[in-house]
């Protein structure tokens, strides 16, 4: 036993042990020499398969490629790191056993220090006064050197003090107030009520009654014939939106369920101006969308503040674009939810705000809501959930009392919100199980509602809370619409039942209809009135202009589109703008003509 | 589409922490967490912190490793038991600890907690600061000898160790001081420890670490091997603080003159070159050239110190370059002048905050100003050290026996391991001379002094 | 004589200066401990709403195995069946789950259906812990949707170094230093959302807001 444990063998283990450790430390270098990068997936073999998959993604032969070297990346990834464990205990194992072996070997065969011969001559208290004091010497010129270095190195890009930084950021500042100037002359202020009362801003007129205030409006054209057509431009995308009209831009929105924009035409050419493309919000699945041919991916009409125009599309998308067709922002409302036909109520705007009225739930789930949108920004400024199924509907703005009132119908509801926060002020149970379509029409502190198989209702606008009881100035059972809005003139309301027939009452007492005129056509159009005539759109294009009275109804004029039409007519000084199902005409006297 | 798709995903991404801002508060979550029928949705979990060990285990091992020693040390002066705790300490505080927390960083601990009452400083470093000095103030380094791993590390592989001339091992040892002025200021002004970051066993103990770490370490045990303690001596700042101590202790590690037979042995072993022979007596023109340097270097320490000052207040702008904040300012004005054209993680991060520019210089320029003041401080305590030390090594000291270096020695008792005199103290031997090495003079000094 | 009046001299000098150290030091230990009153020890953490997931934690731990991995909060997680933290954008619309269309380098998101309502197949993603190298890809596509992927120092593995080298990389400050008591932090959204199961008598969201310090 001992005659194993001699010196040689101890220091040949030492040495074996010594050997294995620097053996595994080359094998340890080596192989974090020629790592992998440390994410496998970053390995650039494999970042450029990719990108070749990408465009070739059917290329089965890369996909397997791709397969087989994914798992062989991840499978050396972890095999590196064991390996570096493993060699790393080995290492310290190895290292541990030199020292072991090699201290033992030294005891064994300890050599005493042999001190050498003290020469005389100065001892080494006296060098380290001498040679000490230059390698000091020295040690400082490299100090001084290197803070000369780093001096060199690194230089600031920054002002030096606080002072300069404020004087850089009062020009930033300036800069930036420039620009806060530029923004607000992008955007002007809000346009003035003529301005307002002028323009068709947004569905059925500036005050959503479908009353124009020009007068000299046509009252026979042709379609086919192009007779009393001033213009008429193909419209690229399909939508059942009516035009708007603000200075000499008409405004409408088309989609399909790839494809959604505005279109912005001249209005005395036709031409179209510019084309905003709307990309589909990345994250709504489009298949999805739930809409008919009735509604469509751009039911909604547009709307302006007379500084931006706002659309609303299908999939719940709200945008907001400039008069020179820029994108400037948007609101994805989410998809509509538990709408049967497809999202349809339209736009309005109320002092800079858009109102969205977006009801596509059932009562109880909290998905039906009333929205305000900050126009220049997109920022929501409030929303107001209603326990209503899904309506059709398009909110009003009321603006000739004291204070204004956002009028909307749901089932089985007629309720009016304060724009200003959302809060409900009133509400009046009148539309029970009803599919609400019609618009309300507010004239004279009176809102007038009506849908097919409910009422048609007139309600004033002075309450607060549940008015039903006491507020409901009439109500009528006879020529209630699905579809088109009624029409409030001086002295008679006036609706378009759903069976093609004008109905008219009168404006204070309701009571049985004063009179009723089959039409003989089917109606989504509703009606509009300009000075005393109402001018009603068929649905396969056919006009009729009726001039009512307290008697009768004179018809006063008829004329022809030449092709189907579902939207209301805007209406210009002495033009009307009447989008079909494939172009928008505008109405008017030529030059000639008129002369 | 995946373009399309692309893009707008950026978008809504950049649109995000706006939203995320001006929601306030909880935002709305992208898609909704449903609601499934019989999958109730569970809940993350994550790992509890393991081999945690409570810091009054942490302070009572190394009171008791520092208690056995100095015991080792000074009373049993047995080399063997000394390294046996080295290794110990080694396997307790280097590998199983990995190496966190040592009083070399701990050092850094204290001085941001001296400088940032906010900072919550860890009980553990402040004793493993404090306690160490404590005991270097009664018994010498007997921390470094071998309770520190940093240190262990080193002791044991420090087989084969050539001495250092001593003007080289004096000047060199002044990097120590100036490692522990930078370590100070960066850590009191939260720039960084960095000691830490070029700790040279660390990558060590812990079985990886990154390249810098493992070349630094690498290259430090390399040198260790021929020259003995290489960090300790020339790069340890705590170290530095130790070595100031230890010359004011109260016992420390020393050669009794009165046995002393001047053999030699001692001076040879000592791969510290901390043991000095006796001094011999100077020629008169020595003498009077000794006293010239002297008034020389006393004049001279001022002036060294205030232009050490002066460069150090030059430094403001590299030394604040350490703080990561700000390189940043710095990348982000580049950016903003159009300098620098690609944008780094950090100032895409510091965009996406939302955080002000004009809030970003400011803090970089007042923490320049910062520098300039604390540069010029470090450049006054590098004075300090180097203009003592002029006028150390330009004093002459009379030296009549063997003597330990009060600041050099770290107390690793091989001195006794070789000493004759020990030897026979021990019972190893009988008489001296059978471990002397041939032709050597068996005089004790005290007796060579007498004639 | 005048010699030991030196070595007398000399003597008092350091037995002074031995005396001041000692006691300054002992009030220099006093002070901060004692100032640091109850405050127990601190953990480096991930704040995870300041995480811009750049992928440094996987790269620069001083392990070789970052200590960092990614943690899934089902609370926050929509089951998407198209989990942008899952599949590349690219491989979005395949939605093949093989190697090509996935994001994560290790495979260590595990994807198990869930349920299928109203024409929408949702799915669960859990982390597997062994796999996750931190890389973050999952928590930066994530992050395009709910946010519901990130990361966090996982105490199990992280050695608590006095500077943690990743804390030094990361780009957007995000390391902070919990105490160990509570040594893990929740997204803010998340944190609302687990507390309220927390008070609903859930142990398992009890168990995680004990594990976590409040963001705030």
């Amino acid at each position: 036993m001992n005659s194993l444990i001699t010196f040689r063998s101890i220091l040949h283990t030492a040495i074996v042990a010594g050997v294995f450790s620097v053996l595994v430390l080359i094998l340890l270098l080596v192989d974090g020499a020629s790592r992998l990068n440390k994410v496998p997936m970053e390995a650039s073999q494999f970042v450029e398969l990719r990108k070749q998959f990408v465009e070739e993604p059917n290329n089965v032969e890369l996909r397997q490629q791709i397969q087989v070297m994914d798992l062989a990346l991840r499978q050396e990834y972890f095999r590196e790191q064991h390996f570096t464990v493993i060699g790393s205990y080995l290492l310290i194992g190895g290292i541990v056993l030199t020292l072991i072996f090699g201290k033992w070997a030294t005891i064994l065969r300890r050599k005493l220090p042999k001190p050498k011969p003290k020469l005389p001559g100065p001892d080494s208290d006296e060098l380290l006064s001498h040679t000490g004091l230059r390698a000091v010497v020295l040690l400082i010129v490299a100090l001084i050197g290197t803070s000369w270095a780093m001096n060199a190195t690194y230089k600031s890009s920054l002002p030096t003090s606080i002072e300069e930084l404020a004087s850089l950021n009062a020009t930033s500042n300036q800069t930036l107030e420039d620009a806060k100037i530029e923004e607000a002359l992008a955007l002007p202020d809000l346009p003035t009520p003529e301005e307002w009362q002028h323009s068709w801003p947004n569905f059925r007129g500036p005050q959503g009654t479908g009353i124009s205030m020009h007068a000299s409006i046509p009252t026979t054209w042709d379609g086919s014939s192009g007779d009393g057509i001033l213009w008429k431009a193909p419209v690229p995308l399909p939508g059942v939106n009516s035009p708007i009209v603000w200075r000499d831009h008409v405004f409408l929105s088309g989609a399909t369920d790839k494809e959604r924009a505005v279109f912005c035409f001249d209005a005395l050419t036709g031409d179209i101006q510019w084309r905003a493309d709307i990309k589909p919000d990345p994250l709504v699945v489009v298949a999805e969308v739930k809409t008919t041919d009735d509604t469509g991916y751009a039911a909604p009409t547009m709307a302006t503040d007379g500084r931006l125009v706002f659309a609303m599309f299908g999939d719940g998308l709200l945008v907001a674009v400039d008069f020179q067709g820029k994108e400037r922002w948007r609101q994805s409302l989410g998809i509509p939810q538990r709408n049967s036909y497809g999202h349809a109520s339209s736009l309005v705007t109320h002092q800079g705000a858009v109102i969205v009225q977006y009801d596509h739930g059932t009562p109880d789930d909290e998905l039906s809501k009333l929205m305000s949108f900050d126009g220049a920004t997109g920022n929501p400024n409030w929303e107001t959930v209603r326990s209503t199924p899904a309506s059709w509907s398009s909110p009003i703005v009321t603006t000739s009392n004291e204070s204004a009132q956002i009028i909307t119908c749901c089932d089985p509801w007629v309720i009016a919100y304060s724009p200003k926060d959302g809060k409900e002020i009133w509400r009046v149970n009148c539309l029970e199980r009803a599919e609400v379509g019609p618009s309300p029409v507010y004239s004279d502190d009176v809102v007038y509602v009506c849908n097919d198989t409910a009422v048609l209702a007139a309600i004033r606008c002075d309450g607060t809370g549940d008015v039903t009881d006491t507020h409901v100035v009439w109500t009528v059972e006879d020529g209630l619409p699905d579809t088109c809005s009624p029409l409030v003139s001086k002295d008679f309301v006036m609706t378009v039942a759903s069976y093609g027939a004008l109905f008219c009452f009168d404006k204070k007492d309701g009571g049985d209809p004063i009179w009723e005129e089959d039409l003989g056509a089917d109606f989504i159009s509703s009606p509009s009135l300009v000075g005393d005539h109402v001018y009603l759109f068929g649905r396969d294009g056919s006009a009729s202009i009726y001039m009512p009275t307290a008697d009768e109804c004179q018809r006063v004029g008829e004329a022809e589109l030449g092709e189907d039409c579902v939207t209301c007519p805007a209406f210009q000084d002495g033009r009307i703008i009447i989008r079909g199902v494939e172009h928008l005409f505008c109405i008017g006297k030529t030059e000639s003509e008129s002369s | 589409m995946n373009n399309l798709f692309r893009s707008c995903l950026a978008l809504v991404l950049v649109a995000m922490p706006i939203g995320m801002v001006s929601a306030e508060g909880v935002p709305d979550l992208m898609f909704p967490v449903p609601e499934f029928a019989n999958h109730p949705i569970p809940t993350a979990s994550v790992p509890h912190t393991e081999g945690e060990v409570p810091a009054v285990w942490d302070i009572a091992i190394l009171l008791v490793a520092l208690c056995l020693a100095s015991y080792f040390t000074l009373v049993s002066r047995s080399r063997k038991s000394q390294l046996a705790l080295t290794i110990a300490c080694l396997l307790w505080f280097g590998f199983w600890r990995q190496g966190c927390v040592c009083p070399v960083g701990a050092t850094q601990n204290v001085a941001l907690a001296i400088a940032d009452p906010s900072y919550v400083v860890p009980v553990t470093a402040v004793a493993f600061f404090i306690l160490p000095l404590i005991f270097t103030l009664f018994f010498g380094r007997t921390f470094c000898a071998s309770v520190c791993p940093l240190g262990a590390m080193q002791e044991l592989i420090a087989v084969r160790t050539v001495a250092v001339p001593r003007w080289l091992d004096h000047s060199l040892g002044l990097l120590a001081y100036v490692y522990l002025g930078a370590a100070v200021i960066f850590a009191a002004t939260k720039t960084g420890f960095i000691v830490c970051r070029w700790d040279p066993f660390i990558p060590f103990f812990r079985l990886g670490g990154n390249t810098d770490m493992l070349v630094f370490g690498g290259s430090i045990l390399a040198i260790g091997l021929v020259v003995g303690r290489p960090y300790c001596r020339y790069l340890c700042p705590y170290g530095a603080i130790l070595r100031l101590l230890s010359c004011f202790s109260k016992w420390r590690l020393s050669i009794p003159g009165d046995t002393c037979v001047n053999c030699q042995l001692c001076e040879d072993v000592c791969p510290y070159g901390a043991i000095h022979p006796p001094t011999v007596k100077q020629t008169p023109e020595s003498r009077k050239r000794g006293k010239r340097q002297f008034a020389l270097a006393v004049f001279a320490a001022p002036v060294v110190i205030a232009s050490f000052w002066w460069v150090g207040s030059t430094l403001a702008v590299p030394l604040a370059m350490w703080h990561p904040e700000s390189r940043l300012a710095e990348q982000v004005r580049l950016e903003e002048t159009g300098e620098a054209t690609e944008s780094t993680d950090a100032s895409d991060a510091f965009r996406g905050s939302g955080m002000a520019l004009e809030e970003l210089y400011a803090s970089a320029i007042s923490r320049r100003g910062e520098f300039t003041y604390l540069g010029g401080l470090l450049g006054v305590w590098i004075g300090i050290v180097v203009g003592f030390k002029l006028i150390h090594i330009s004093a002459r000291r009379q030296r009549d026996d063997y003597q330990a270096d009060r600041a050099g020695c770290v107390s690793c008792g091989r001195c006794y391991w070789y000493c004759p005199v020990e030897k026979v103290r021990l019972g190893l031997i009988t008489d001296i001379s059978e471990v002397l090495p041939d032709g050597k003079t068996l005089v004790p000094l005290s007796a060579v002094r007498k004639s | 004589m005048s010699d030991a009046n030196d070595a007398d001299r000399r003597k008092f000098l350091i037995d002074g200066i031995r005396v001041a150290g000692v006691v300054s030091a002992g009030v220099l230990g006093g002070f901060l401990a004692g100032r640091r009153g109850q405050a127990g020890e601190t953990r480096w953490q991930i704040d995870p709403d300041k995480c811009v997931g750049c992928g440094n934690c996987a790269t620069h731990c001083v392990l070789d195995e970052s200590a960092v991995k990614c943690v899934q909060c089902f609370d926050m997680c929509g089951f998407c069946n198209r989990c942008t933290g899952y599949y590349t954008l690219d491989g979005l619309d395949s939605r093949d789950t093989a190697a090509e269309d996935l994001l994560c380098p290790t495979e260590a998101i595990i994807r198990t259906f869930v349920e299928g309502k109203a024409g929408q197949n949702f799915y669960e993603y859990t982390i597997d812990t062994n796999a996750c190298i931190g890389c973050a890809m999952c928590v930066k596509g994530c992050a395009l949707m709910n946010g519901s992927l990130y990361l966090q120092v996982m105490h199990d593995r992280c050695v608590n170094c006095n500077e943690c080298a990743i804390a030094i990389a990361c780009p957007s400050d995000a390391f902070v230093n919990p105490t160990s008591e509570k040594p893990y932090r929740l997204k803010r959204v998340a944190e609302g959302v687990i507390r309220q199961k927390a008070g609903k008598k859930d142990t398992a969201a009890q168990l995680l807001i004990d594990q976590v310090q409040s963001s705030e």
